[in-house]
């Protein structure tokens, strides 16, 4: 036996504000959940996605919700949120965590492939786009779709890599070409004469240039600093000739004021600084004699005002002599400017090979000071020595500069050279390597993509047979069909679909098909998906999915989806949809293979509540054997059962009935079409289990109905007078009669419905007999004798 | 256990890549696990590449003409 869900339990989740258990009929492959709006249907399908799936389901469908504040019920937290889940044998448990669901419990954890309404619009009513969208749990590759993205990414790189290695060994040829050209284009071509000049050796050119470079460098370093000293000893002469002057005119002064010398200037200089400092002195610092402090300072200002001229002829003579000294010591500076370049100068140009140098034929002897290293910067003789190399050296120093200027050029051009060889071959390299690259990247990217369309297209084949297949049992010859799924060249995620409509083909249904057809199209095409997928433990629900728009088709709609059952482990359906359940009450599909169960009125305090659903049989069965009995309620129950089951008759013989607006037939007009001839053909047989394909199973008992229907239709008044209406009459009718109505319909239904199936006979076979969905009960005759 | 699309589709693109000789045979054992895991990376693939590419034949002379 398939493995099923076996009890779904919800606490706190959604609308179940008190817990709510479902236990499931392993023995089922369907379960139908039928309930009014608002029972929570699509509450229970959520908790299996959140068990199943960790899934929060048809929430996030839902604007302005969030997971955390309305997957758990009304008043309640995430962490009184549970849902458990037993399939099996083995139970899952899940719970709200801050990321979402929690699971807990084995590996092996179903699958639930859950169609809800809303899908079936993604499906066959919008863009290609949100149709790829809405298949993609099943027909996307997510993680082989991430790495080609990826490897798309490193292709592009690479291109982008190699197109700039071509760019830069373009531009390097296009510079060589250039420096070919401004040497007047010589040889045989600009590259073959790059690598002549890049094979040249450098070394020589290289070093000619430094020592011109530096010797031309000291060379102005020192015509710099023989300027600027000649400057100082300028202005130390005409220091030299201020202090002369001003000593002239002190001595002067000194003769026309005898007596008073320049020491005595000093000495009262001094006492008068003394006396400033110490103002409370009594005794004279020299000769210890009493002192007025007062009067002696008077005396001391006194005393210096009259020899004022001799005083400040004195300063002006200390001024010259500081003035003079700053001048010498300038001097010195400057010299030792010069002479450290000129040392410098005179070695490298004693050592130096430039032809210019050595042309000068320079007498080293007659610098012995300069190129002693021990020498004082500012003996006389170097200064001198610096002077007359200086003056030796800087005849050759335009032609040096010449030289060096040429060789420079020489050097960075041949450099330049070598530079855009060596990035012409280097990149030439890089950009044959990139290439190859390139291309495997590409033959690469090309597989990937491949495969993955060819899974997809693959799938999409699969599923389009399966469509077609399914789509015909539920619209069997109305023209249409042909569906056909393909993506879009050169589109990802893009899924095309179209179909045929009246000998027209490859149209977009959606434009022709009505809305129950496209209803039941998305179905189709979802089960054909799960057909697809179905791995040995997934379990199909399809939520709310048929409409009072699908009546016409609900009978065939309901065989399909039993056929196809079989396929999963399980199939759960939801619906709101009344007519549904109740073909399955009255035996007009195989109740024996779906379990029913029916929610009751939500409410707050109570939250979701369910209750197993009774057959029609099963609930006259029930209140018959009820004491007292319930005249009305069994006369009644009975009544609408025996009208379904002649209905199904009438309609499968084609009988006879007045003509209405509305086909609302009593039982009284059911019972009168049923002619005689029908009536003694009727025949049940219920047959063997087939042992094998070929072989023909055989009839196990047979029961004529005649005697049975003929029995029920002398009371069917039992069913107005006491079921339905207020009457004399019907106030005789004894309990025993009441009964033995009720047991003879039940007899009647019991005759008609298979009981491995559940169902009444409505397929015509082979032009003899109708059968129900599994083919162990057969009614006879075929056609209508009357 | 029943394989993922995604590790059918990879299972495809490594068999390819064998075939023709794209990928270094030691680096295409891993390579199932990480292509279904949807791990690589531009890097990742640029590395494999480069190191499947046979060097023999197919460097260049240099030649800038």
């Amino acid at each position: 036996m398939a493995k099923r869900i076996e009890k779904l339990t919800l606490q706190g989740f959604r609308g179940a504000t008190c817990p709510v258990e479902l236990v499931f009929d392993v023995n089922k492959p369907v379960v139908m959940i039928f309930g009014e709006n608002g029972t929570g249907k699509s509450c229970i399908v959520d908790a299996i996605d959140f068990a199943c799936n960790g899934e929060p389901g048809s929430l996030t469908d839902r604007s302005s919700t969030s997971v955390k504040s309305h997957l758990p019920s009304l008043g309640k937290n995430a962490k009184d949120l549970k849902v458990s889940l037993s399939f099996d044998g083995q139970t899952w448990t899940a719970l709200l965590g801050k990321k979402g669901a929690e699971i807990a419990g084995p590996d092996s954890r179903p699958r639930a492939r859950i169609l809800r309404r809303s899908m079936i619009l993604d499906v066959v009513d919008a863009q290609p786009k949100e149709r790829y969208e809405a298949l993609q749990g099943f027909i996307a590759v997510p993680g082989v779709q991430k790495c080609e993205t990826a490897l798309r990414d490193a292709a592009k790189a690479v291109v982008a890599d190699l197109s700039e290695a071509i760019r830069a060994s373009q531009q390097a040829k296009e510079s060589l070409e250039t420096l070919w050209k401004a040497e007047g284009g010589p040889g045989k071509g600009y590259w073959l004469w790059a690598k002549d000049q890049a094979a040249k050796d450098p070394t020589a050119l290289g070093a000619e240039v430094k020592a011109a470079d530096r010797i031309l460098k000291q060379l102005t370093a020192c015509a710099q600093a023989r300027t600027s000293l000649a400057a100082a000893e300028t202005d130390h002469k005409a220091a030299k000739e201020l202090l002369k002057k001003a000593e002239e005119n002190f001595d002067k002064a000194q003769a026309r004021l005898t007596g008073i010398g320049g020491s005595l200037i000093d000495v009262l200089k001094d006492a008068e600084t003394y006396l400033k400092e110490k103002t409370d002195a009594r005794d004279c610092p020299v000769c210890e004699r009493p002192i007025d402090a007062k009067q002696l300072q008077k005396r001391i200002a006194d005393r210096l005002a009259e020899i004022k001229e001799v005083v400040e002829l004195r300063s002006n003579v200390d001024d010259a002599i500081d003035h003079a000294k700053q001048t010498w010591v300038v001097i010195f500076t400057e010299q030792k400017a010069l002479v450290v370049p000129a040392k410098k100068l005179a070695v490298l140009a004693k050592e130096s090979a430039l032809a210019e140098i050595t042309a000068l034929s320079i007498d080293w002897s007659r610098f012995p000071c300069l190129l002693d290293p021990k020498s004082e910067l500012t003996e006389p003789a170097v200064v001198e020595e610096a002077r007359a190399l200086l003056a030796i050296v800087e005849a050759c120093q335009s032609p040096l500069e010449e030289r060096h200027a040429s060789s420079s050029k020489t050097l960075n051009q041949l450099n330049a050279i070598q530079g855009h060889v060596k990035a012409v071959e280097e990149k030439t390299k890089d950009a044959i390597d990139l290439d190859a690259l390139s291309k495997r990247l590409s033959a690469m990217l090309d597989i990937v993509e491949q495969a993955r369309k060819d899974y997809v297209t693959g799938i999409l084949a699969a599923i389009s047979g399966t469509v077609e297949e399914l789509y015909l049992k539920v619209h069997p010859e109305e023209g249409i069909g042909g569906i056909r799924f393909y993506l879009k060249p050169n589109v990802q995620g893009s899924l095309e679909f179209d179909g045929k409509f009246q000998g027209a083909t490859e149209v977009p249904p959606q434009a022709y098909y009505s809305e129950s057809h496209l209803d039941t199209l998305g179905v189709c095409i979802f089960l054909a998906l799960a057909r697809h997928f179905h791995d040995g433990n997934t379990v199909v629900v399809l939520d709310d999915v048929v409409t009072s728009a699908d009546h016409a088709h609900v009978g065939r709609f309901m065989n399909m989806l039993h056929d196809e059952a079989v396929r999963y482990n399980q199939l759960i359906l939801t619906t709101h949809y009344r007519p549904w359940r109740e073909r399955y009450r009255f035996a007009r599909g195989p109740a024996a293979n779906i379990q029913l169960i029916e929610l009751l009125q939500w409410s707050l305090p109570r939250g979701i509540r369910s209750t197993k659903t009774k057959l029609a049989v099963e609930e006259l069965r029930e209140v018959l054997a009820e004491e007292p009995l319930d005249r009305q309620s069994v006369s009644s129950k009975a009544g609408i059962l025996m009208e379904s089951l002649l209905d199904h008759l009438a309609l499968l013989y084609g009988c006879r009935l007045p003509r209405r607006a509305e086909p609302e037939y009593t039982l009284g007009d059911l019972a009168g079409c049923i002619g005689g001839k029908l009536r003694r053909a009727l025949k049940v047989q219920r047959m063997s289990e087939e042992a094998k394909a070929d072989e023909e199973p055989q009839v196990e008992a047979e029961t004529a109905l005649d005697r049975l229907l003929t029995a029920v239709f002398s009371i069917n008044w039992i069913r107005n007078q006491v079921g339905c209406h207020w009457s004399e009459p019907g106030l005789e009718v004894s309990d025993t009669e009441v009964k033995e109505f009720a047991g003879l319909t039940i007899r009647f239904a019991e005759a008609l419905v298979c009981e491995h199936c559940g169902e009444v006979p409505r397929v015509e076979r082979e032009g003899a007999y109708h059968q129900c969905g599994c083919g162990r009960t057969r009614l006879h005759p075929c056609n209508n004798p009357d | 256990m029943t394989k993922t699309p995604d590790e059918t589709v990879a299972e495809a693109v490594i068999a390819a890549f064998r075939e023709k000789k794209l990928v270094a045979e030691d680096k295409l054992a891993d390579l199932t696990t990480s292509l279904a895991g949807g791990s690589l990376k531009a890097e990742d693939w640029r590395l494999l590449a480069e190191t499947g590419v046979d060097k023999k034949g197919e460097a260049g002379d240099g030649e800038a003409h």
